[in-house]
């Protein structure tokens, strides 16, 4: 029990003490520096945004996409995971594709989209860029590495398409596509924001960002960043417990 | 338990040095107003790309002016703010409303004169004859929240006409369609994706010449009033009056050199890039040097006009000029 405690005790202020060390050693900068933008200044500036109308009406707008860019790209790179574990031909054409969608410049693609989509579509296609490469490159060992036995058997005994998925691919694939899930929606977010102020999207965190920027109000910057990290935390930690109780 | 008693009490003397914070902590300039900073020092003039660097373009093949060392630096007009916030640049050519807003947090700098007097046009393929004509169209603007966006918005409330962010036709409003550059929105123009754009020289030239059948609908200026001071020079308030009154002969001087040299003004601004970056400055002709309005009005004699600037800008988003309108210290008049 007392070893429990302190387990508890080490998840909780371990973090915190981290924390106040970071705040400690900005606070300490910003005096030596005689910088304007302190931790309190900032924190203002975060109570500040968060009693804004436009602020929710912003990061929902923000969130909305970054969930559908995920949600898209994950079931994409699943569907293709699992047919290109299935057959080497289909692996083979698919990689220099994959390898292609990692290598375009997104600045260079957000000016093609912004030609023929609306800017709220060029925000979520620029995240599917990212995302679905990387969840495929996750996915396709995982998907591999079911037994070819266990898909023999369920042929064999006659299990459909959606049974197969659903009682062979998915419990294989599942602790890999959970995983992989959980970095993928911060990582959403993250890429969503920065789209959108290539895209110049309305409504949107990302251009709160940059009109921030231009009006030189670093504070408001700085504490629009650290609202969208948080958000970010609260994701991971909230799939980290989902997770925990699935697998 | 030990360990607990410590990161308690090192968590009490955080939160104690927060309680002595003191936020307002102004960048050492301790040098007072118009000492210069010792004659060896070199003073560093730093200009945005594009229209704002022909001001001082013609001064640029000089090393010394007034006796004193100088140095012109061209870097991407996004990051010209950056260089006054941390005080590096002695001098600068700067938005008007970031002189505001830069003057409005403390820095130490004033406004010493207005060098740009407008540079935006709308450039499009159909034809328009008033702002009125603009209802059910969709406007590219460069610049959310910058001042093309911030002038045309004020021309279009005082005109009385609607307007919401969109990239589809609405009835009775006009959309406004946001681009991030010039760059971005001359394919939006050409492919038909918008309507119209609202653009500053020389990207208005670049237009002009790639986009078959475009023309200008608007001169911007002429809609304003008579132009505006869009881009000033702040002074840092350690430069000396004399300084200033010998850059100021200079300019008066040389009022002509970039209409008259285009294509020389184009290669100094190109080498005058910092870190021999690429300029956005492709093209530049004596039409689009006469375009973007460039001629030195000093403080004393624009305040008024800068005031009104301000005001328009303060009355449609007051943190476009840092919140308030900047009191009366905010010009410095050179005697």
């Amino acid at each position: 029990m007392k070893k429990h405690k302190r387990e508890i005790l080490k998840d909780v202020l371990v973090p915190i003490g981290v924390l106040v060390a970071a705040l400690v050693i900005w606070q300490t900068s910003a005096w030596i520096t005689s910088a304007k933008v302190t931790p309190v200044v900032t924190f203002s500036a975060i109570l500040d945004v968060l009693k804004e109308n436009v602020f929710w009406r912003s990061f929902g707008a923000t969130l909305l996409r970054a969930l559908i860019a995920f949600a898209v790209s994950f079931v994409l790179a699943f569907i293709f995971a699992i047919l290109a574990a299935g057959s080497d031909i289909v692996s083979r054409i698919f990689s220099p594709v994959i390898t292609a969608l990692r290598s375009v410049p997104t600045m260079a693609i957000v000016l093609v989209f912004i030609l023929t989509v609306s800017a709220n579509t060029t925000t979520i296609l620029v995240g599917m860029l990212v995302l679905f490469p990387t969840f495929y490159a996750a996915l396709l060992p995982a998907a591999k590495g079911i037994s070819k036995d266990l898909i023999e058997i369920s042929l064999v005994s006659g299990a459909s398409r959606l049974q197969r998925v659903r009682y062979v691919y998915l419990p294989s694939i599942g602790p890999a596509a959970a995983e992989n899930g959980i970095a993928g929606l911060s990582l959403s977010v993250k890429l969503i924001v920065s789209a959108e102020v290539l895209a110049q999207t309305a409504r949107s965190i990302g251009m709160m960002m940059q009109t921030a920027r231009a009006y030189l109000e670093l504070e408001r910057l700085l504490a629009l960043t650290i609202l969208v990290v948080v958000v970010c935390i609260i994701i991971d930690a909230v799939g980290k417990a989902v997770l925990s109780l699935l697998f | 338990m030990k360990k607990f008693l410590i990161l308690l009490l090192s968590l009490l003397l955080s939160v104690g040095l927060f309680a002595c914070t003191n936020g307002d902590v102004t960048p050492g300039d301790d040098t007072p107003e118009g000492s210069t900073p010792g004659n060896n020092e070199v003073i560093e003039i730093y200009l945005p790309d594009g229209a704002p660097a022909l001001s001082l373009v013609s001064l640029f093949d000089k090393t010394e002016i007034g006796g004193q060392t100088v140095k012109f630096i061209v870097v991407p007009s996004s990051n010209i703010a950056a260089y006054l916030m941390n005080g590096k640049a002695d001098l600068a050519i700067v938005p008007t409303n970031a002189a505001a807003i830069i003057y409005n947090r403390d820095n130490p700098y004033k406004y010493v004169s207005a060098n740009t007097h407008g540079n935006l046009f709308m450039v499009g393929l159909d034809d328009a004859d008033s702002l009125e004509d603009l209802k059910g169209k969709v406007v590219g603007v460069i610049g959310q929240g910058q001042v093309p966006d911030l002038i045309f918005r004020t021309l279009l409330g005082d005109a009385g006409i609607e307007y919401e962010v969109g990239d589809k036709p609405v009835d009775g409003k006009v959309s406004l369609y946001y681009a991030q550059d010039g760059g971005t929105l001359l394919p939006l123009i050409k492919t038909g994706k918008v309507n119209y754009g609202v653009l500053g020289e020389p990207a208005v030239t670049t237009a002009l010449s790639n986009i078959e059948g475009s023309k200008v609908i608007f001169d911007i200026q002429q809609l304003w009033g008579e132009g505006y001071p869009q881009a000033g020079l702040m002074a840092k308030n350690s430069v000396s009056d004399d300084f200033l009154k010998a850059l100021f002969d200079e300019l008066e001087q040389n009022e002509s050199y970039a209409e008259q040299n285009p294509g020389e003004a184009k290669e100094r601004i190109a080498a005058h890039m910092i870190e021999s970056s690429e300029t956005t400055v492709k093209v530049l002709t004596a039409d689009t040097v006469k375009r973007c309005n460039v001629r030195l009005v000093k403080a004393e004699d624009c305040k008024d006009d800068v005031i009104a600037f301000l005001t328009a800008f303060y009355n449609l988003e007051p943190s476009s000029i840092g919140g308030k309108l900047p009191d009366a210290d905010f010009f410095r008049i050179v005697k």
